[in-house]
């Protein structure tokens, strides 16, 4: 395995199921290269390899990463995740994103945030927010502003219900081009969604039957195929009219 | 601190405002009706005594011994039943090992209340000498997955093995007639226990002061 050349190496495992352990990318033939690289791999002397169980995937040009579906979450910098808020404090709020630890949300983290206008959050705020420091000994960062210092979408959600799921459909869910649970559901009804990397997806709509309706589609359609998925959909229609 | 809370579930204020609202206009936020019950299936053992059952999402094992023990002074002829029940943390990353927490140990005895108070399982019929012997009879129940309900799910997985539990017979025999002997379960058919009736566990809520029943 390590005496392959680089190139075909990395492509013979991208793409793949690999388990920790595996060496997937041989960095003795690359001198002079950046490589980015992102979650559940790392390098080890000369060479890449997998701490985690998934498929390895690429993105041009040069970043790797391991995709892999869990109930709870591991935090990853600039993710967008949904929180809720436990605890507040002097300078932090204390937020659950089904990490191993609580994340921290500065009071100033807000767009045009001082000290006079720190948001009243009660316990149990569903928040959409960014994560901006992960590391697995500290508890993670969190922010309500993007890079720019802007509000964007981040904050407070109003209403609505929330459920969990696991990573992979979240992240099958915020795929590009849409979904196809999410296109079919779409074409029928109207309803406003946030989903966030850690699995947890919130649906609002103008009544609690299309909110059911939704939220229940989007759970079952975890492991139907993109045909199967607007089958559901078409049935699930019938079945209201 | 911070890694209880982080395990521990939390509602959001949302989730509450929907779920009441849902009710409201008789909906579940499962799509069931107020009183629908989720699917509920039974697997058994091989061996007689044990159980699983599974009732939706959630998931509880339930598994019976017996032994011979000295009855209870002031009921010498009557067996004994004894509920033990296990939260495993499988189950939920709430639960943690070790210890029963406190709701490990209202279950056990909501579940042992059930079967002792209404007599659902002859006590006396387990007696083998008077005052010397008796069956003790052990029901363990295993939470799996805790998807909710948990009460009811784990008195069905109770009684499914207690009904399917087959206890070796014994006679007294020998020189004298006073040594006890524990047939095989080759030699003889082993007993079912004689359980009079089923008391089965169902959880109501009730929402909205009093106005709403789930």
């Amino acid at each position: 395995m390590n005496s392959m050349p680089s190139d075909s190496a990395s492509m013979s495992f991208v793409d793949r199921v690999v388990v920790p352990g595996d060496h997937v990318l041989d960095l003795t033939g690359m001198a002079n290269q950046t490589i980015k690289l992102g979650a559940g791999l790392r390098q080890d002397g000369d060479a890449i390899s997998v701490m985690k169980a998934g498929k390895l995937r690429i993105s041009k040009p040069n970043k790797y990463w391991v995709e892999s579906s869990h109930k709870r979450y591991v935090p990853c910098v600039e993710d967008t995740v949904l929180g809720i808020v436990v605890d507040s404090k002097f300078d932090n709020f204390l937020v659950d994103i089904k990490a191993p630890m609580l994340g921290l949300l500065p009071v100033l983290a807000f767009e045009g945030g001082t000290r006079r206008n720190i948001p009243k959050f009660e316990i149990g705020t569903l928040l959409y927010v960014r994560v901006v420091k992960a590391n697995n000994t500290m508890n993670p960062e969190l922010s309500c502003m993007d890079e720019t210092g802007k509000a964007a979408e981040f904050g407070p959600l109003k209403d609505g219900y929330m459920f969990e799921t696991s990573t992979g459909l979240a992240r099958m869910l915020l795929s590009s081009p849409p979904c196809p649970i999410l296109e079919a559901l779409g074409k029928s009804l109207s309803y406003e969604i946030a989903i966030g990397l850690n699995g947890r997806v919130w649906v609002n709509a103008a009544s609690p039957s299309t909110v059911i309706l939704v939220s229940n589609a989007i759970m079952n359609s975890e492991f139907l195929s993109a045909a199967q998925q607007k089958i559901m959909v078409e049935k699930l229609m019938k079945r209201l009219q | 601190m911070e890694q209880r809370l982080a395990n521990t579930w939390q509602m959001t204020v949302n989730e509450r405002k929907f779920i009441e609202m849902a009710l409201a206009a008789d909906l579940r936020v499962d799509d069931r009706g107020p009183f629908d019950y989720r699917p509920c299936t039974i697997t058994f053992g091989r061996v007689g005594g044990s159980s699983e059952v599974q009732l939706g999402e959630t998931r509880v094992m339930s598994y019976v011994t017996s032994q011979l023990v000295q009855p209870y002074r002031d009921r010498p002829n009557e067996g004994t039943l004894s509920i033990f029940t296990e939260f495993s943390p499988m189950a939920d990353p709430a639960f943690e090992a070790g210890r029963p927490g406190e709701f490990a140990i209202e279950l056990g005895r909501i579940v042992d209340r059930g079967l002792r108070e209404s007599g659902a399982v002859d006590m006396e019929s387990l007696c083998v000498v008077v005052g010397k012997l008796v069956w003790s009879i052990r029901v363990d129940l295993h939470i799996l997955d805790n998807g909710g309900n948990l009460i009811d799910a784990a008195n069905i997985a109770a009684l499914a093995s207690l009904l399917t539990f087959r206890r070796p017979e014994c006679t007294l025999g020998g020189d004298d007639n006073h040594e006890l002997i524990i047939h095989d379960i080759e030699d003889r058919e082993p007993l079912p226990l004689i359980i009079h009736h089923l008391p089965v566990a169902v959880t109501f809520a009730v929402f909205g002061e009093g106005n709403i029943m789930v």
